[in-house]
């Protein structure tokens, strides 16, 4: 995988990610079980990419679609654990991904249906897919009816008094969000290399990705930036020469510190269970 | 039942038998899809005889011992969690602790209780960086810990070429590794019961709020909480190398199953509870032991994990212990 490659699905792993958080988040829901959503996206997308493109690709998302409303159904109430649902359903879905991989003896996979050409140049099918969810994203959430309403589930106060339906809202998007998760898995799983297990899950993607969505307060164009510096801080180890596991560990730690330095201000108000 | 310590066993105990309820069902399905047809013997002998007795093969001093380190951990995340925050880096920590513990045994051949200090310290300074970061930058302790126990375990890959892996030396350490745990887990419950820390730490768990009007440094109690916290999982993952549970440096398989997740879904059973957690990181040893023993065709350990995160999730959705899901 040449170096472009190995950037472009990093980042747009991580912006999907990132995109996917930030819109559940705006409906209410922490999505701690990023992590899983990607692997299970990622892992339906990998078993089909000898397909052609079209196939793969809405399939992981509708993988990812279903894996968010199996984790979140439950959760649509209020004073229900998200953080600790989220990484019982990560492990879940590592496990269960273990056992998949076993049940069909191994999984191969190819990067080919992945490219396309764009001005003689080959870029990956996940950069533009990419930014035109950021822009639905976008669209959607800040200038329709329905972000309107989904941000009303996610502020205090009382939506259903608007004539909000609440769960039946912050299930769609969640099921967006899954949606957007499980594209951005199978970007995640194919950037992370030939030496990928399933226990590893998205390699500590979804949590980077969740952590960006946090620092960036939720924002489209704010994860975009975080996003890029990521890749950027990335590339440029990898331009380096860092070995692999500094290659993957790199976002993570800058990911801590960007969270950190956010704080917890001016973030809408708590629904659900806080951590 | 108007007893809260009864209502929180009973939930405790609805949690454990709808997980295994779900993964009974998961078994089943998995089962037919190994096999290509339906054999309830094979999913009675290979995988639920083997789960509900395998815990018992070595006799009930071995599995004691071998619970210990589960524990700890389990203490540790519980200890957090009184205060309202949600430890999601025990596999970080345990990693980083039998690590520490490999190292300080091969290096300098210190006798097993000093490399068990090591560890413990490993994880009470990694502990110490989260806690650090909520006290000063309010961090979200759940995410930031998470993100600490994958930045530990990318960091001991990273030096993976240097550290060559040896087993431990050490006797058979079963009995003092059950002294440690039970005397622990009874120090835990009293301070947090009957001392002013434990006190504070409780308050913070019920209320950031009125612990503040209470004059609480809620920031420096919180920072104390994640350190101790680091400090057993530390000493978890020492505690499980010097009884020979940890065979090769510990690598990202850790990072989503595994102890982590086991010690998680101890204090999740046990609502926060620092002797429920102890009991019920027994329980969840004694279910992992006995997944250790299915080797049918159908099923393999990682069911095993499968099921405990089930059970994790019911702790989860059926709102158990809700004190760790509150505003810290």
């Amino acid at each position: 995988m040449t170096f472009a490659a190995s950037l472009s699905l990093f980042f747009a792993a991580l912006l999907l990610g990132a995109l996917a958080a930030a819109v559940a988040r705006r409906g209410g829901m922490k999505l701690y079980a990023l992590e899983g959503i990607m692997l299970c996206g990622g892992l339906t997308g990998v078993l089909l990419s000898h397909e052609p493109v079209w196939v793969s690709l809405p399939a992981a998302g509708g993988a990812g679609m279903a894996a968010a409303l199996l984790w979140g159904a439950p959760l649509l109430r209020k004073r229900r654990n998200q953080a600790l649902a989220g990484l019982a359903f990560n492990g879940f879905a590592a496990a269960g991904a273990m056992i998949a991989a076993q049940l069909i003896g191994g999984v191969s996979y190819t990067r080919k249906s992945y490219w396309l050409e764009i001005a003689g140049e080959n870029v990956t099918v996940f950069l533009p897919a990419a930014l035109g969810a950021l822009l639905i994203v976008w669209l959607l959430v800040h200038h329709t009816r329905f972000g309107l309403r989904l941000r009303l589930c996610g502020q205090s106060g009382a939506p259903e008094r608007m004539g909000v339906r609440v769960r039946w809202t912050r299930g769609l998007g969640l099921a967006f969000s899954g949606l957007l998760g499980g594209i951005g898995g199978l970007s995640a799983l194919l950037s992370l290399g030939a030496g990928w297990r399933m226990a590893w899950g998205a390699g500590g993607l979804g949590y980077a990705a969740l952590a960006l969505a946090f620092a960036g307060k939720h924002g489209p164009f704010r994860v975009l930036g975080l996003a890029l510096l990521l890749a950027l801080l990335r590339g440029g180890a990898e331009w380096l020469g860092a070995p692999e596991s500094v290659l993957f560990g790199l976002p993570i730690l800058a990911a801590l510190i960007l969270l950190a330095m956010a704080g917890r201000k001016r973030l809408p108000a708590e629904q659900g269970e806080d951590v | 039942m108007r007893n809260k310590g009864f209502r929180s066993f009973g939930r405790a105990l609805l949690c454990l038998c709808l997980g295994l309820l779900l993964g009974a069902a998961a078994m089943i399905g998995v089962s037919f899809l190994a096999l290509g047809e339906f054999r309830w013997e094979t999913v009675c002998q290979e995988g639920l005889l083997p789960l509900f007795t395998g815990g018992w093969r070595d006799g009930p001093l071995a599995l004691l011992g071998r619970a210990a380190p589960d524990v700890l951990l389990a203490l540790g995340i519980s200890l957090a969690w009184q205060g309202g925050m949600l430890q999601l880096g025990g596999a970080g920590l345990y990693a980083l602790g039998a690590a520490a513990a490999m190292l300080c045994a091969s290096l300098t051949g210190l006798p097993w209780y000093a490399c068990l200090g090591v560890s413990a310290l490993a994880g009470g300074l990694w502990g110490a960086v989260p806690g650090l970061m909520k006290k000063r930058l309010r961090l979200r302790e759940a995410l930031g810990t998470a993100l600490t126990a994958w930045m530990a375990i990318y960091a001991l890959q990273a030096f993976s070429g240097l550290i060559a892996w040896e087993q431990s030396p050490m006797p058979d350490l079963f009995v003092p590794a059950l002294l440690i745990a039970g005397a622990l887990a009874l120090l835990a419950w009293l301070s947090v019961r009957f001392t002013v820390p434990g006190l504070d730490l409780r308050l913070l768990g019920e209320s950031e709020k009125t612990a503040r009007y209470a004059g609480v440094d809620t920031g420096k109690t919180a920072f104390w909480a994640l350190c101790l916290s680091g400090l057993l999982g530390g000493a978890a993952g020492g505690l499980d190398y010097l009884l020979g549970g940890v065979h090769q440096l510990p690598d990202l398989s850790l990072a989503l199953t595994g102890p982590g997740l086991h010690g998680l879904a101890a204090a999740a059973l046990a609502g926060g509870h620092p002797l429920g957690a102890a009991i019920a990181a027994v329980a969840v040893k004694y279910l992992s032991l006995g997944v250790g023993a299915m080797n049918g065709a159908a099923f393999s350990p990682e069911m095993g994990e499968a099921i405990l995160a089930l059970i994790l999730y019911c702790c989860a959705a059926l709102a158990l212990g809700r004190k760790g899901g509150r505003k810290a």
